[in-house]
């Protein structure tokens, strides 16, 4: 096991809370506009109702089937220490409600002042990738600013801010995307399929999931990293970041590198889609598949400082630390025991990981290795180690 | 899997972290949200404070109009100004910022509701991609029996969606009227008590 550098710093896994932090005055103010812009949501989703009662509904079926698998693959990007649900929703509510009507009103009010310098055909081809990239990348990432402020120990890591950040970017496309399919592309049935496959199909890789990812990876960088960079490395680096996912959003946005064929999209221009969509979108993916891969990397070295202790101890033997540092060993391990002893053997040896995992977030939250909810905790995994063991059957416990 | 799963020891204080300042960054996060959805209102106030007269309501007596056709004009209420002219049937298109009122007026013998039906078939469903119309309303505008229609719709190679709202009206001596307010959609709100001010106040000489 390698050892940990000396400066890297101590997460903070151990320490877990919630949305609902009533001391945090943030709490309050984020309170207060969901109820206002809930308001106005539910109003306008009630004109589109009303407009297309089945297109409505098949849009938000849709949009269910894209949003769902999104939001369990952003969720369980954290290998180690997943996200309290109730400020996950948070993040996923502020996009779908807040930063939805605040952009609307941010958007149109911006565009009458676009318009006072600039003629309608400029405003209309270039007001979207002028405006939009900044008032709606500053009204998402104030989600995950509200949530930093509201419980500051859970955005500990770049990651974590990747994950509050693509949450509030996910409520921000699938709300935006009822809006397109019932407005733009018709809100029938047909039109909104088309949406569906247009918006959905050949872009829902990209857009705002990335955008607001990005930009929650640079607030949680600036935030996270006090006292262990330099306020203008935290400052440039978190700006530099956001500027990159506003950059992004403004390419997507305007007519620049535009390959989508002239509507009514047919045969084989449905593919071109497809390309067009890349062209815009993919560097970009390629780019946060790198930064998130890197607060990966990050996590893993975190989590072998946390267990350097540990390892040869009560809690950890050598052979379990080396099924524990990756899912994908986690799960052979698990699915090898599952053949070997049953899958009663199975559940327990993911309990058992589980439970080491944990240990690792007890260890960063004590300074005494003797500590006694240390020594408590290895005890326990001690027990679920005797019992995986008297399971007839597993041989060595990984 | 489910690695959130609370450990087994979770009674330790926390360790102590720096005095949170609770109000300055919530105050600062207010001011940003507030900057980028309301930065916009002094710029366009700026705009209006330019106009000479700046009483929105009534239009005085001889305030500009703006002729229709057919001895049918409209009041520009302060801030609009009179767009293209258009011909067959005679129109005018009044301006402000997003917000645009189409005015025509035809020779019409027939009732409201069928000039609705005929401005929507052969003047906005022709240039529309896509075209969402909401229910009909009758009332009266200007003493004149009116219908008045909502739409959402794309027209040609705009990149935003336009929403709007058609009203027609008949006078008794065979002119009809068609009153098309629209904007890109979403702004639609903040000209539509205007729109609908200057739908009023239309003058049928």
């Amino acid at each position: 096991m390698a050892s940990a550098p000396a400066s890297l710093p101590r997460p903070r896994w151990g320490h877990r809370t919630g949305l609902w932090q009533w001391r945090q005055p943030a709490l309050y103010l984020f309170l207060l506009l969901l109820l206002i812009t809930g308001y106005v949501t539910v109003l306008m989703q009630t004109v589109f109702r009303e407009l297309s009662p089945e297109g409505w509904v098949l849009s938000w079926f849709l949009l269910l089937l894209y949003a769902v698998p999104v939001f369990l693959l952003v969720y369980f990007l954290d290998l180690y220490e997943r996200e309290p649900l109730s400020l996950v929703f948070g993040a996923l509510l502020w996009g779908a409600v807040g930063a939805t009507t605040l952009a609307i009103l941010a958007n149109n009010g911006w565009a009458v002042v676009l318009s006072g310098f600039a003629d309608p055909e400029f405003v209309a081809e270039w007001g979207p990738a002028i405006l939009a990239p900044w008032t709606e990348e500053i009204l998402k990432a104030m989600g995950v600013v509200f949530i930093y402020l509201i419980a500051r120990r859970e955005v500990d890591d770049v990651l974590d801010g990747f994950v509050y950040g693509a949450m509030a970017g996910l409520g921000f496309a699938v709300v935006e995307d009822v809006f397109y399919f019932m407005a733009r592309f018709g809100g029938e049935a047909e039109g909104v399929l088309l949406g569906f496959y247009v918006r959905v199909i050949a872009s829902g890789l990209y857009g705002h999931v990335l955008y607001s990812g990005l930009a929650g990876m640079g607030i949680a960088y600036f935030t996270s990293r006090r006292g262990h960079a330099s306020f203008g490395r935290r400052l440039g680096i978190g700006v530099a970041l956001f500027l990159t996912a506003m950059a992004a959003h403004f390419l997507w946005n305007s007519p620049l590198l535009n390959f989508f064929p002239e509507p009514p999209i047919e045969g084989a221009e449905f593919v071109q889609v497809i390309g067009a969509t890349a062209v815009k979108g993919l560097p970009m993916l390629a780019f946060v598949v790198l930064m998130v891969s890197l607060a990966h990397r990050r996590e893993h070295r975190w989590l072998e400082a946390a267990l350097a202790d540990e390892v040869g101890k009560d809690g950890l033997t050598h052979e379990e630390w080396s099924d524990l540092q990756t899912t994908r060993s986690r799960r052979t391990a698990v699915r090898a025991m599952r053949r070997r002893a049953g899958p009663h053997a199975g559940a327990l040896l993911k309990r058992l990981h589980r439970q080491q995992i944990n240990l690792a977030m007890v260890r960063t939250r004590v300074e005494d290795p003797e500590d006694p909810h240390l020594v408590r905790q290895r005890t326990y995994v001690a027990s679920l180690r005797g019992a995986l063991q008297a399971v007839p059957g597993p041989g060595p416990t990984t | 899997m489910g690695y959130q799963e609370q450990p087994v020891a979770v009674a330790s204080p926390p360790a102590p972290v720096p005095k949170e300042r609770k109000w300055l960054p919530t105050l600062a996060v207010f001011l940003v949200i507030v900057v980028v959805t309301m930065g916009w209102i002094p710029f366009v106030a700026g705009t209006s404070s330019a106009i000479p007269d700046p009483d929105p309501s009534p239009p005085p007596p001889d305030a500009p109009i703006a002729p229709v056709g057919l001895g049918v004009s409209l009041v520009p209420l302060p801030g609009w100004i009179q767009g293209e002219r258009f011909e067959d049937p005679d129109g005018v298109r009044l301006t402000k910022g997003t917000g645009n009122l189409d005015a025509y007026a035809l020779a019409w013998t027939a009732n409201a509701e069928e000039l609705l039906d005929d401005y929507l078939s052969k003047a906005l469903e022709p240039q529309a991609s896509q075209l969402q119309t909401s229910a009909r309303s009758a009332g009266t505008v200007a003493g004149l029996r009116g219908v008045r229609v909502a739409y959402v719709g794309v027209f040609g190679e705009q990149a935003v969606a336009v929403e709007g709202e058609v009203t027609t009206v008949v006078t008794a001596d065979g002119r009809g009227i068609v009153f098309d307010g629209w904007a890109p959609q979403g702004a639609l709100g903040a000209v539509l008590e205007e729109l609908r001010a200057m739908i009023t106040g239309v003058r049928v000489g």
